[in-house]
């Protein structure tokens, strides 16, 4: 982030009159570094917050307002999706009117009741000043706004099919916008910055009954409504497309009566209407083949028992025929149920990824922060961006499986892995192993501990009781990949072992080396840094040993870092680098400071993640 | 007019213009391939969504080279490239054992669209050789069942098998001097 500028006392009053504005009064910060949890009131002058710390204390608010509507958000989430959501919403009464018209301009609206269709008309001229203001967390869409690419796909996927959506920003059809507005305007004793009041009072009594009243910022809740709006809950796009699979699901099961398949399918028309054709023709037809022959052959006596042996083979025939189809009937019956069921699988898996990766944990990459996640590694069950499914993918497919969220097919057992894993777990567990964000793609990927993770992950997706991370399953799992690796070496000191006794004895010591995982541990680790941030890694990893180790690490891991590897990460000031933390360039007007979000340092430029870029490509 | 002018001394060269199609399932190691021809180094791709397009000069050949997204959702569209297509330069990752049918089953696919009926010439490329868990082409060939008389829409083409690893470079270029002597032939 860039310096801010010194602006004069004047600008900076303008600024918090803005920000009062945008934030409701109770909720300003009283001073400078305040939290947002200060009491109202007790603003101070604003000519004596300095615009720097108005800044600041523009990103701490935004930041817990981040967190609030996180939880309000998850909360909000399962009452909407439990299945009588829609029922209590459509009781509230549609005539309330609903305070997106007041929200556009400050506090000019009045009350007023909008239909459904003028509350989104609204709302979408309205968003574009949300969409400058909100400065919280992932892409708030503004009216031209497509959204960040993960955005868009997820959008595109819940939306799968109802067929076209509609504009950016509310042009859903359906219930929810309205609804979903009224009941972000219900908490009706904190009037956010130009909200005006626009309820009706008994209902909004009754709504206030049932829910807590809770505070949110118009900027939180236009964020909620976006996503709303946007993510729509999977419960909703799967009741529409219910009763059609659920008829087709019906035909695949015991009761025929029911069955409505397609013409050229139906089992009835051809299987009585063809054999009777083909009957008649052969008994009125010239007897042919070994009929005529058997006619020639014989006298007028059998003839007539000929002819009812022809009549009753050809019966017999029919009757076959008729079986034949009723089979093929019932045959390709099946087939088309068991598309159907298929086609419902995926639309289902593809629901469910959706829901997964709308969770607060996976909503970012696993690897590089980026918010548009929309690339899953399989094998870790993590949601990652595409430039590191990329980079992941270069690592071999066949030990990460790296897929699209969108694009890709996805079967029951992949999804099984997703389900059990998550960006949460997976960075706990490299965490434990002494791996943090920073780390290259290779590092975290290559590493030897990693084969454990996936066997646990393997095993949750199974539902068997995964293996534990002990001391002895992290020593196998080195052991095992370095063995994977090492195997030409050990191939070549076996030949020398033959041959002389010294050889032997480095065989042997290099036995022993392998068997100190440890050792091993800290070399592969180490071993492939090279470039940018060597000394950083090494030095995180010899931490990170001497903790597993219990080796005192007290005076390193206090020291100047900051403790980076087991508390949260520091927020590197702008004042602390003159340079590059990574690679060293020193700052300069064009060279400017970059924060990176996970680990807090300050990066330039090149070195800084450059997120929803278009796909680039790096040279080796 | 500029363009022309190169066309001209193109054609005055005895270069020949070739538009080549780079098809085979994701993560395939089409892009790779592509850059290895083109740059002649080893880049980190990225998924491809939609399509890198090249023109690589080789041995006097002028090849336009069309890499096409190969995930699942966006193979369908693979059949807007296929009119006017000289050759088909089919990817395979032979370390992916569970995918070979699939492959398979792509490849006839495209060869038995209408469009394709003018692309005579089809190099099957067996990438990432390199790896240990690899099928050997001769292996491969059995496996994605062009070795039977079975009628499979390979029978009427020019067609090869090349074993190549984009990552060293190693048998690529065999393969495109196959197709430039199968192109010229024809």
């Amino acid at each position: 982030m860039a310096r801010a500028p010194s602006l004069p006392a004047e600008s900076s009053s303008s600024i918090t009159g803005a920000l009062r504005r945008y934030f409701s009064a109770d909720q300003m910060p009283s001073d400078a570094d305040a939290d947002a949890d200060a009491d109202d009131g007790d603003l101070s002058p604003a000519e004596a917050l300095p615009t720097r710390s108005v800044f600041i204390a523009t990103a701490v608010l935004v930041g817990k307002r981040n967190k609030q509507r996180h939880l309000q958000h998850q909360q909000q989430r399962e009452e909407r999706t439990s299945p009588n959501w829609r029922g209590k919403e459509e009781e509230g009464g549609v005539s309330r009117s609903s305070g997106g018209g007041s929200s556009r301009g400050g506090g000019g609206g009045a009350s007023r009741t909008p239909s459904p269709s003028l509350t989104r008309r609204v709302w979408a001229s309205a968003s574009p000043r949300f969409g400058t203001g909100g400065g919280g967390g992932g892409c708030v869409g503004g009216d031209g706004c497509e959204g960040c690419v993960g955005c868009v796909s997820i959008r595109r996927l819940s939306s799968g099919s109802s067929g076209s959506n509609g504009g950016n920003g509310g042009g859903r059809e359906g219930v929810d916008p309205v609804a979903l507005w009224r009941s972000y305007s219900r908490d009706d004793g904190v009037k956010g910055g130009s909200v005006a009041p626009a309820t009706a009072a008994a209902a909004s009594a009754e709504q206030k009954a049932k829910t807590p009243a809770t505070t949110v910022s118009p900027i939180a809740r236009f964020y909620d409504y976006w996503r709303h709006c946007n993510f729509r809950p999977a419960s909703a796009v799967r009741s529409a497309t219910k009763d059609m699979a659920d008829d087709i699901l019906s035909t695949a099961g015991e009761d025929k009566g029911r069955i409505t398949v397609p013409a050229p399918l139906d089992p009835v028309t051809p299987a009585r209407a063809a054999p009777r054709t083909l009957a008649t023709k052969r008994s009125r037809g010239p007897p042919a083949g070994q009929d005529g022959e058997l006619v020639a052959g014989g006298g007028n006596g059998r003839a007539g028992n000929i002819e009812s042996e022809s009549a009753a083979a050809a019966a017999a025939e029919a009757r076959e025929d008729r079986k034949d189809r009723a089979e093929a009937g019932a045959k390709a019956r099946t087939a088309f149920a068991a598309a159907a069921v298929a086609e419902r699988r995926t639309e289902d898996a593809k629901l469910r990824l959706g829901e997964l990766r709308l969770r607060p944990d996976n909503s970012r990459c696993a690897d590089c922060g980026a918010p548009c996640a929309d690339w899953a590694s399989v094998a870790h069950g993590s949601f990652v961006c595409l430039k590191c499914a990329g980079q992941q993918r270069s690592l071999g497919m066949h030990v990460i499986f790296t897929r699209s969220l969108v694009m890709d097919k996805w079967t029951d057992e992949s999804l099984r892995l997703m389900e059990a894993g998550g960006n949460k777990r997976l960075a706990e567990f490299s965490r434990r192993m002494g791996l943090y964000p920073w780390s290259t793609v290779e590092e975290k990927y290559r590493h030897p501990c990693l084969p454990l993770y996936r066997k646990r992950l393997a095993a949750l997706a199974d539902g068997e009781k995964p293996p534990p991370i002990s001391r002895e399953a992290l020593e196998q799992a080195v052991l095992e990949a370095s063995g994977e690796g090492e195997a030409s070496d050990d191939g070549g000191s076996d030949n020398e072992k033959g041959s002389s006794e010294a050889s032997a004895a480095a065989a042997a010591a290099a036995a022993a080396a392998a068997h100190d995982p440890l050792k091993l541990l800290f070399k592969s680790v180490t071993g492939g840094c090279d470039g940018v941030g060597q000394a950083f890694r090494r030095h995180f990893c010899q931490q990170a040993l001497f903790r597993r180790t219990g080796a005192g690490a007290g005076g390193e891991a206090g020291g100047g870092e900051g403790g980076r590897g087991t508390g949260p990460p520091r927020w590197v000031a702008d004042e602390e680098q003159e340079a590059c933390m990574l690679c060293d360039r020193v700052f300069t007007v064009i060279l400017r400071r970059h924060h990176c979000r996970r680990c807090g340092r300050l990066s330039c430029k090149f070195c800084a993640p450059t997120e929803n870029s278009r796909p680039i490509l790096e040279r080796r | 007019m500029g363009q022309i002018i190169a066309r001209l001394a193109n054609i005055l060269n005895g270069l020949q213009e070739k538009r080549l199609l780079l098809l085979g399932l994701d993560a395939a190691g089409k892009t790779s391939l592509l850059y290895r021809l083109h740059l002649n180094e080893v880049v980190t791709t990225i998924p491809t969504i939609g399509f890198n397009v090249e023109r690589v000069e080789y041995n006097r050949m002028m090849m336009t080279i069309w890499d096409i997204g190969g995930q699942t959702k966006l193979r369908p569209l693979w059949h807007h490239y296929f009119i006017n297509t000289d050759a088909l330069i089919f990817v395979v990752d032979s370390n992916d054992h569970e995918r070979i049918e699939e492959a398979r089953d792509e490849l006839f696919h495209i060869l038995q669209d209408p469009n394709m009926d003018g692309c005579q010439t089809v190099l099957i490329l067996l990438n990432k050789q390199d790896l240990p868990g690899a099928i050997s082409p001769s292996a491969m060939r059995s496996k994605l069942g062009l070795d039977g008389a079975g009628r499979n829409p390979l029978m009427k083409r020019n067609w090869y098998m090349q074993g190549c690893c984009a990552v060293t470079g190693e048998g690529v270029y065999d393969g495109l001097d196959w197709l430039r002597g199968a192109l010229n032939k024809k």
